[in-house]
């Protein structure tokens, strides 16, 4: 499941997991997953439970596999600190030192990691979050965001090779996840690599270059976004729609190939199932307009993120 | 700039462990032995200076208060990293596992050991009437159980999950309650050792205190306890899955 992005043909891989499984108890986390990460932005993305936490832990050095290897710039990462020196890790827990200023912690995340200009690169990446005016107030003073943000900045502190976050935007606003976006692109064009973890595809569709998706602790679907969503569309797709004539739009909807099947509910509404989402969206307002029927409303039934990733891991 | 790594963790450590009400309740059991002490002065007691400070030294400082003053913070040590999800903020850095024990355990040492340390020096030399041999003695040996406790529960904060009560169960009951009873636990017992190196360093003092270790078994056990546990703990900090 090697597919390096088009714009890095012969790059090595910056993160090998190969084979891996963890289970806790008699809890399977992640099952026999195996994929390679080159530089560029890549997301780990699935539903809660889906063992992005877990994978990105073993990545990240904080626990062992039960099964298979993990290789971080071909070096185990378990056991050996000298490689988080060009690692930045962030967890998904929001907790930081609340007795600690923001500087104060970028200050110590730069000194554990042996910067040379200490003073230089904390302003640098305290800078790039976009929060001098509050470097020196107390972290336990920060919104869920501004914390985030800081966490990043001790996290990037030391330019690593390659930055591990696990669930970055929580707790951000739009505004703080496009500057957010812009950072990552901005480090991604340096040849870094970059994993992030999501459980919101939208979050990661203008952000990834490629997406690993997990689901029950396997990966799903592996690719370019635009891939992953071409498969997304092939899925049947159930839609409702509200109209003043439900059971002549039923007929005209019928007699199209984008339709499998079409029934009324107890509130006369159609609920549609289809595999072409495209072409059913182009026929509808033409059926209505032939047929003489009023379209009041028109909602997809089952397009929450955990439905999608099921679709997915059945097609796997 | 390792030697920076260890003081910066030492630094957070200590800021760590110096906040809070935790510090309040170290102050306040620490100052116990000095009111004690103080109290002994001004009244006229029916006992000997010497009897009075081996109660001082034996029933309160190396049985409760020294033990409970080094569980609070020595388990916090990790322990609190654990509960605040912290801890990947400090091993996901090139420093070695070794550093941040040992940053952890000056730490706890510092703000826990220096305090009751500093308190049974002063309580002691006013209960002996000013004889600061005395005094000196005691804190020598009380010092090789501070850094043995140190250990043990430093271990135990990121060993166990219930570290408080277990290190409670083991100063109230293994070391109070069992070692009355059962001869052969006085051997693992860091206030046993304590003791006989107090005894040892001064024939004077605990005469009345029953103590079946001499005073080399008790360095040789409370070194082998901080050994240890010092190895078991960089071993668990590496090992173990951190969530």
């Amino acid at each position: 499941m090697s597919d390096a992005p088009a714009t890095n043909g012969a790059a090595t891989p910056t993160i090998t997991v190969e084979r891996v499984s963890r289970w806790f108890g008699n809890v399977v986390a992640v099952n026999d997953v195996s994929f390679e990460i080159f530089p560029g932005i890549t997301a780990l993305l699935g539903p809660n439970g889906a063992g992005k936490t877990t994978l990105l832990c073993m990545i990240g050095g904080l626990g062992d596999p039960s099964d298979g290897t993990v290789r971080v710039l071909g070096e185990e990462v378990r056991s050996n600190p000298a490689i988080f020196g060009r690692i930045g890790a962030m967890s998904e827990h929001e907790s930081v030192y609340d007795f600690l200023t923001g500087r104060e912690m970028v200050e110590i995340a730069a000194r554990l990691q042996a910067v040379t200009n200490v003073a230089a690169a904390v302003d640098e990446a305290i800078e790039l979050v976009d929060l001098a005016a509050d470097q020196n107030r107390r972290l336990g003073g920060y919104s869920r965001g501004m914390r985030q943000r800081m966490r990043l900045a001790a996290t990037l502190v030391h330019s690593p090779e390659v930055l591990l976050l696990d669930e970055p935007l929580s707790g951000t606003d739009p505004p703080q996840r496009l500057h957010f976006m812009e950072v990552m692109r901005r480090i991604a064009a340096r040849g870094h690599t970059i994993v992030i973890s999501s459980h919101i595809l939208e979050e990661v569709e203008t952000l990834a270059d490629r997406i690993i998706l997990l689901t029950a602790g396997k990966v799903a679907a592996t690719g370019q976004y635009r891939a992953i969503r071409q498969k997304l569309n092939e899925r049947p797709y159930l839609v409702r729609i509200e109209s003043d004539r439900p059971r002549v739009l039923a007929a005209g909807l019928m007699a199209i190939d984008a339709v499998m099947s079409v029934e009324v509910d107890e509130n006369e509404r159609l609920r549609v199932r289809s595999r072409q989402v495209a072409e059913l969206q182009r026929a509808l307002p033409r059926i209505a307009r032939d047929n003489g029927v009023r379209i009041v409303r028109v909602e997809p039934l089952d397009d929450s993120l955990e439905s999608v990733f099921e679709y997915l891991a059945q097609q796997q | 700039m390792m030697g920076g790594a260890l003081m910066v963790l030492t630094r957070l450590s200590i800021r760590q462990l110096a906040g809070g009400k935790r510090m309040w309740l170290v102050l306040i059991l620490a100052a116990l032995p000095l009111v004690f002490a103080a109290i002994f002065a001004l009244v006229d007691a029916d006992m000997t200076p010497l009897e009075f400070s081996n109660g001082l030294t034996n029933e309160l400082i190396a049985s409760t208060i020294l033990p409970l003053v080094m569980l609070v913070l020595a388990a916090a040590s990790f322990g609190n990293e654990l509960d605040d999800h912290t801890l990947p903020f400090l091993v996901q850095k090139p420093v070695a596992r070794w550093r941040i024990v040992a940053a952890k355990l000056i730490a706890a040492l510092l703000v826990g050991g220096v305090p009751v340390l500093v308190s049974a020096w002063f309580s002691t030399f006013v209960s002996t009437e000013g004889d600061a041999g005395h005094a000196t003695v005691t804190i020598a040996a009380l010092a090789v159980g501070t850094v043995a406790y140190a250990t043990l529960f430093t271990w135990a904060g990121l060993a166990i999950r219930y570290a408080l009560p277990f290190g409670i169960a083991y100063i109230f009951v293994w070391e109070a309650a069992l070692s009355s009873f059962l001869g052969g636990t006085r051997f693992l017992s860091v206030r046993q050792y304590m003791l006989a190196i107090v005894r040892g360093l001064d024939e004077e003092r605990l005469q009345n205190v029953t103590i079946e270790l001499s005073p080399t078994a008790g360095l040789i056990g409370a070194a082998l306890v901080t050994a240890v546990f010092i190895v078991l703990t960089i071993r668990r900090l590496d090992r173990t899955d951190i969530p």
